[in-house]
């Protein structure tokens, strides 16, 4: 494991590559001696390249596990907060469940790039957007209508959230309090079963290519990639498009996800950083370490996407972290629906770029047109 | 982009361009939208009346040529070894017949048209051939009853009493090359006319691609000979749909021929390569000489089909038509053919002892790129033949 | 759904190789020619008419391989569909002698050694002029009596092939092709000659045939007449046609003025007690309504009979006890062709290659709404055709093929036998009406347009040009047409 974290094959061999270059410009002589003696020196660590396993490693360990661990874990303190909050009500104990719920929900969104493979019923389960609201309001009012709050939309954290956040929530009327505690524990046991699942399934990950059951460590890479490009979509699609509308006035400021708790920009940087660590790992054992060094059998490396992949992140997060010191987002978007067509953009070209990604490393990740023509 | 497509066509092309621009496209098309859809439209159709010729010619006939020379050789070589049965001649003979096979299984991928029609496939390489007729023919040789010829083995009714897998089993046995000297005169005699068979029946599936006044002198001679009929060109119908002459509509159905065989070769293919995942106990006389060689050379036939051309001269292809529409899926597709070549191989090169596990997972692994290859090849399918530049349902008058 | 996914579940693909008998592969050959598929699509706002084999019968497509491509009912079942693949493999197989090879058990007596050899690219075979010719050659010689009783001695399908070291019943078929000439000239009544600006100007032709050699010594007045095949595609559909409906269409005819009187009584009378259900079924396939139900009919029979694979149903050799005699008369042992004969195609096989023969889809009609097209249509139905070549059937339900039930057909026969004249007089006076369905794409398909029971007919012109007999009003009203009606009639058939 030691040597994942450090040793990495692929940034000497770059490193080496500039220095020729440098040499170069001032004596070919020179550059030939040094030429030789780097191919000498650069042999053996050429041949422990990165490979497609030791990135499954990687993320294995560094992402997905304690991602996964750490949605579980802001669950159950999420679930305490809110059993705090039913049994004594008041604005302390009301704020302590919000700040709970902050902690939860973003742990979980940072975690969206990780939910591949097992994952993919709960996370629908958890975290339908947009909730039914008009169904909560009436539903936890009256018992007769308690057969109404089944549904994936009046449950999981946008469930949670109208709840804590919306007008009424800080006196919580029995039946209200008693749907917030079904959620909760619901969002527990969720999570948990999430994170346990991997575990079960981290061995197959990491051990991808003998057969149990990818037949390809590529084909469990792949699942990723796809998890992630799935991610930008949604991020596109459903939490910018839909809601600045920026081709038909007005916008729809109440689809932006997490208004109501304020947690609407944060909440994007989550995923963003989520996206970055599912991507860019710890910098040496990432997928696009992987871009930057591996050839395939007809694709070649492609360095410059690695490190205009990591640009786009950066790019993409400082947009956020402007978008972040707006102070009311909501009202922000009603009056101006293009606020977000930048990070559209920058978000786009991510995506076209992971796309790129995708198509170098030779994984198998097709899009929905190809879907829909071959089956 | 203007200034480079004018400066990249013909003459004829720029007049009917503007004939089209100016009459043509009025009428259908008022809108800007419209004319821009229009000259997209007619700039395909243009891309794919390219590619299908250059397929016919730098594909189609340049397999079949290779297929006939491949076969001159083999004839040549089984003259050379009935003469002195040493092993030299042997090894020539064998490397004749590898070259034969190869060339016969690139040829799957256009195994539809006069193939479908007259069944070359069947007529070159009947599998399994028919042991016990051929064992009575060779008992009977040696008794001196039968005089055999190419002319008694093609009018026998029994395509599986020659072809390239009776040639093996007269070459090789055990899937090993049988040392010259153990090959019998009646064998050699047998072998002798299976080989002038092939020849005749090789220059025919070249007649019915080209017609036969097309071939050259020396061939249209070995058909004459051999009493078979003329053919007219296949592929002047093939390349010319939507004339009177042409028994296609539109180009669109030429193009689907080509793509309904290449996913149809990679198929079949892996049904039968699957059962390569279980280790044999036992060669059986007819198990193939080397089933990694005729994946191999049939994807091979797949390959040349997408990126136009053999090995060594591509031209303008169907991978030109898929990128036109999704870039990334033509892209996807190449990958694919290289890993499922790359996959075969894999399990080609296992080492003798490799295990059972380890062998059914490399099949497994070769298997299941193939599929991903199919289904690359199936989505790209209807994105060009089923675009209305090519009109696909003009046989329905749409 | 998402934009995005991956597949790493692989699918089953779609279709195997069925393994014929008790073969096990352990290093197989790779072949292919299988499996084709449609390329999906199909165009819009067409009229019920373009769906000859109903929605769940037809396929849309053109190309040489659109005769054996999977009907939409099979290609929507998964089960069906895996079926389907493995009896097509064994419908292309090359059969041979050694048993325990890959589809191991030819002869010793037979016709041939594939099904695709007579249904070349699953269509109808072509006229040859050689009974040696191997591929597309789908010649049947009946030696009957002249009032077509099968001489003893021989089966329905005389058989020039045996394995060694047996010897076949006869060394080969001569066939030989004569002129016809008409009491007009081979001319219409406007002075243009049939079948003008065609190689063959002002020809028609017709065959006879002779045995090479016989075995056994045949009756002084023996006839040898020779049948060409069916194409495979529809038949599944036509076999779920009631019989009800077909008695109906008889009933009709008999009310017909005129000479059109369709016959329902097949070579075997009008019912047949199939074995399989002990059920009486009305005579409806082979040229000669010889056969009910497909699950007693040509493809069931024909791929035990024709290369003599036996199985747990037919456990007999197709061979008479004559031929039998004859190898023992020189000095032969016949035990093994009197014995009990092993499974050499297992019941699995068998239903495989009912599912393939029954799911092929019909290919579409084409070009309807053209004016040529209409036009012709128009003259067809003044010259009276549709009386026997009926458009159009509602099928009742399938058991095999459930999606083939209450499909609107469109193939264009009454399903009963119509005498053609004395020209055409073979085995039988009659003959079934052959449905016309995708014959304009014989081209494609097989590189022929050659019809008619014996194949004499090279093209439709030829093919009209035989209806003597019954259909004689039909063919004069055919010639009196001006030459751009014929030619419009010629290309609705074309477009069916």
């Amino acid at each position: 494991m030691e040597f994942h974290n450090k040793d990495v094959p692929g940034v000497f061999l770059f490193s080496g590559n500039k220095i020729i270059k440098q040499i170069n410009r001032h004596s070919t002589g020179l550059a030939l001696l040094v030429v030789l003696f780097l191919t000498g020196l650069l042999v053996p660590v050429c041949s422990a390249e990165l490979t497609t396993q030791d990135v499954l490693i990687s993320i294995s360990d560094k992402g997905t596990g304690p991602n996964l661990a750490k949605t579980a874990n802001a669950a159950a303190a999420l679930s305490k907060n809110v059993g705090q909050f039913c049994k004594d009500q008041n604005s302390n104990t009301l704020e302590q469940a919000r700040t709970a719920w902050k902690t939860a929900y973003l742990a979980w969104r940072h975690a969206e790039s990780f939910m591949y493979g097992p994952s993919a019923r709960l996370e629908k389960k958890i975290n339908v957007w947009p909730a039914a609201t008009v169904v909560l309001d009436v539903a936890v009012k009256d018992s007769k209508l308690g057969h109404m709050l089944n549904t994936a939309d009046t449950r999981g954290f946008s469930g949670l959230e109208y709840l804590l956040y919306a007008k009424g929530s800080e006196t919580a009327a029995k039946a209200r309090c008693s749907h917030m505690l079904a959620i909760t524990r619901e969002i527990v046991t969720d999570t948990k079963e999430l994170k346990t699942q991997w575990e079960t399934k981290t061995d197959e990950f990491k051990r991808a290519g003998d057969g149990n059951p990818f037949l390809l460590p590529e084909d469990a890479l792949s699942l990723m990639v796809a998890r992630v490009l799935n991610v930008t979509e949604v991020l596109l699609r459903d939490r910018i498009a839909v809601v600045s509308n920026f081709f038909e006035k007005p916008s729809r400021p109440d689809n932006l996800e997490a208004w109501l708790s304020r947690s609407s920009v944060l909440s994007l940087e989550a995923t963003v950083k989520g996206i970055r660590q599912a991507i860019v790992g710890d910098g040496s054992t990432g997928l696009t370490t992987l871009v930057a060094t591996k050839d395939g059998l007809y694709e070649s490396k492609d360095p410059k996407l690695a490190r205009d992949i990591k640009k786009q992140l950066g790019k993409i997060e400082k947009t956020l972290s402007k978008l972040n010191k707006i102070q009311d987002f909501h009202a922000r978007i009603k009056d101006k629906p293009g606020t977000l067509k930048k990070l559209y953009k920058q978000l786009n070209t991510l995506q076209e770029q992971l796309v790129e990604a995708a198509l170098v490393l030779e994984l198998d990740v097709r899009s929905g047109i190809e879907i829909q023509l071959t089956e | 982009m203007k200034k480079r497509f004018i400066l990249w066509t013909g003459r004829p092309v720029i007049i009917s361009l503007i004939f089209f621009l100016g009459l043509a496209l009025p009428l259908h098309a008022a809108t800007e939208g419209g004319i821009k859809k229009g000259v997209e439209d007619f700039l395909f159709e243009k891309k794919a009346y390219t590619a299908v010729e250059d397929y016919t010619e730098n594909t189609v006939f340049k397999t079949i040529e290779l297929l006939v020379q491949e076969i001159e050789n083999l004839n040549t070589a089984v003259a050379g070894l009935s003469k002195s049965r040493t092993d030299a001649d042997m090894a020539k003979t064998i490397e004749a017949w590898k070259g034969a096979m190869a060339q016969f299984n690139r040829h799957w991928a256009f195994n539809y048209g006069p193939a479908a029609h007259y069944d070359f496939h069947k007529q070159l390489a009947t599998w399994p051939f028919d042991k016990v007729w051929v064992d009575h023919y060779l008992d009977e040789i040696e008794k001196g009853n039968l005089e055999v010829t190419a002319r008694f083995l093609r009018k026998n009714k029994h395509s599986s009493t020659r072809g390239l897998n009776t040639a093996a089993y007269l070459l090789f046995r055990d899937g090993k090359v049988r040392p010259a000297k153990k090959i019998t005169p009646a064998e050699l005699k047998y072998l002798r006319a299976v080989s002038q068979a092939l020849l005749i029946e090789s220059v025919d599936f070249e007649a019915s691609w080209r017609g036969t006044k097309n071939l050259s002198k020396e061939k249209r001679k070995i058909l004459k000979d051999a009493g078979v009929k003329k053919r007219s060109s296949y592929a002047v119908e093939f390349t010319n749909p939507g004339e009177s002459d042409s028994r296609y509509t539109s180009i669109s159905i030429p193009l689907q021929e080509i793509f309904q065989e290449c996913t149809t070769v990679i198929e079949d293919m892996v049904a039968g390569f699957s059962e390569l995942g279980q280790v044999q106990e036992k060669s059986a006389y007819w198990d193939s000489i080397d089933p990694y060689a005729d994946a191999l050379d049939m994807l091979k036939g797949v390959e040349n089909s997408y990126y136009g051309g053999v090995d060594g001269a591509r031209d303008a292809s169907l991978s030109d038509l898929v990128a036109k529409k999704n870039q990334i899926l033509d892209r996807r597709i190449k990958a694919s053919l290289a890993h499922s070549m790359e996959r075969i191989k894999a399990v080609r090169d296992l080492p003798s002892g490799a295990d059972a596990q380890t062998r059914e997972l490399m099949v497994k692994i070769a298997v299941s790129e193939c599929e991903k290859l199919f289904d690359r090849i199936t989505a790209a399918t209807p994105l060009v033949t089923a675009d209305s530049a090519v009109k696909p349902w003009a046989a329905y008058g749409r | 759904m998402n934009k995005w996914s991956i597949l790493y579940n692989h699918k089953k693909m779609m279709f195997q190789i069925a393994l014929a008998g008790a073969l096990a592969l352990a290093v197989p050959c790779l072949q292919t020619a299988y499996a084709h598929r449609a390329i999906g699509g199909v165009p819009k706002d067409l009229s019920e008419e373009y769906y000859t084999g109903g929605k769940m019968g037809t396929v849309f497509s053109t190309t040489s391989r659109c005769m054996e491509l999977p009907s939409p009912a099979v290609s929507a079942d998964e089960d069906l569909a895996e079926k389907f693949g493995a009896g097509e493999v064994i419908f292309e197989a090359d059969f041979v002698t050694d048993q325990d090879a890959p589809f191991g058990g030819l002869g010793p007596i037979y016709n041939n050694n594939s099904c695709r050899n007579c249904h070349p690219n699953y269509a109808r075979g072509r006229r040859v002029d050689s009974w040696d010719e191997q591929f597309g050659n789908s010649y049947l010689a009946f030696v009957h009596t002249p009032d077509g009783k099968f001489v003893k001695g021989v089966k329905f399908m005389f058989q020039t092939m045996a394995s060694p070291p047996y010897k076949p019943l006869g060394k080969t078929v001569d066939l030989k092709w004569h002129e016809y000439v008409d009491n007009h000239g081979n001319k219409y009544p406007d002075g243009t000659p049939y079948n003008k600006g065609k190689e063959y100007e002002g020809s028609l032709i017709y065959p006879t045939a002779s045995i090479v050699d016989p075995l056994i010594e045949l009756p002084a007045n023996h006839k040898v007449s020779i049948e060409g095949t069916i194409g495979i595609p529809g038949t599944g559909l036509l076999d779920a046609i009631k019989d009800e409906d077909i008695i109906a269409e008889y009933d009709r005819q008999q009310k017909l003025e005129g000479p059109v009187k369709g016959a329902i009584k097949g070579k075997h009378g009008r019912w047949i007690t199939e074995p399989y259900d002990g059920e009486k079924h009305l005579g409806k396939f082979t040229s000669h309504n010889a056969r009910a139900t497909l699950q007693n009919g040509p493809g069931f029979n024909g791929s035990w009979s024709v290369p003599n694979i036996t199985r747990k149903d037919r456990t007999k050799l197709f061979a008479t006890q004559e031929w039998i005699d004859k190898q023992g008369e020189m000095g032969l042992d016949t035990a093994a062709l009197t014995a009990h004969q092993p499974e050499e195609m297992t019941q699995e096989d068998l239903e495989n290659v009912m599912i393939w023969s029954r799911g092929i889809g019909i290919p579409a009609a084409r070009n309807l709404e053209s004016p040529i097209v209409q036009q012709g249509k128009k003259m067809f139905y003044e010259a009276s055709c549709q009386e026997c070549h009926k458009p159009t059937w509602t099928t009742g339900k399938d058991k095999y093929i459930p999606g083939f039930s209450d499909q609107k057909i469109w193939p264009y026969t009454d399903l009963l036998m119509h005498d053609m004249g004395k020209m055409s007089h073979g085995l039988t006076k009659t003959f079934r009406t052959p449905p016309l369905w995708a014959r304009g794409l014989m081209k494609n398909v097989v590189d022929h347009s050659d019809m008619w029971h014996d194949l004499r007919a090279r093209d439709f012109e030829e093919a009209i040009l035989w209806h003597m007999g019954e259909a004689e009003e039909s063919r004069e009203a055919f010639r009196n047409m001006s030459a751009e009606d014929r030619k419009a009639v010629i290309e609705f058939c074309k477009a069916l």
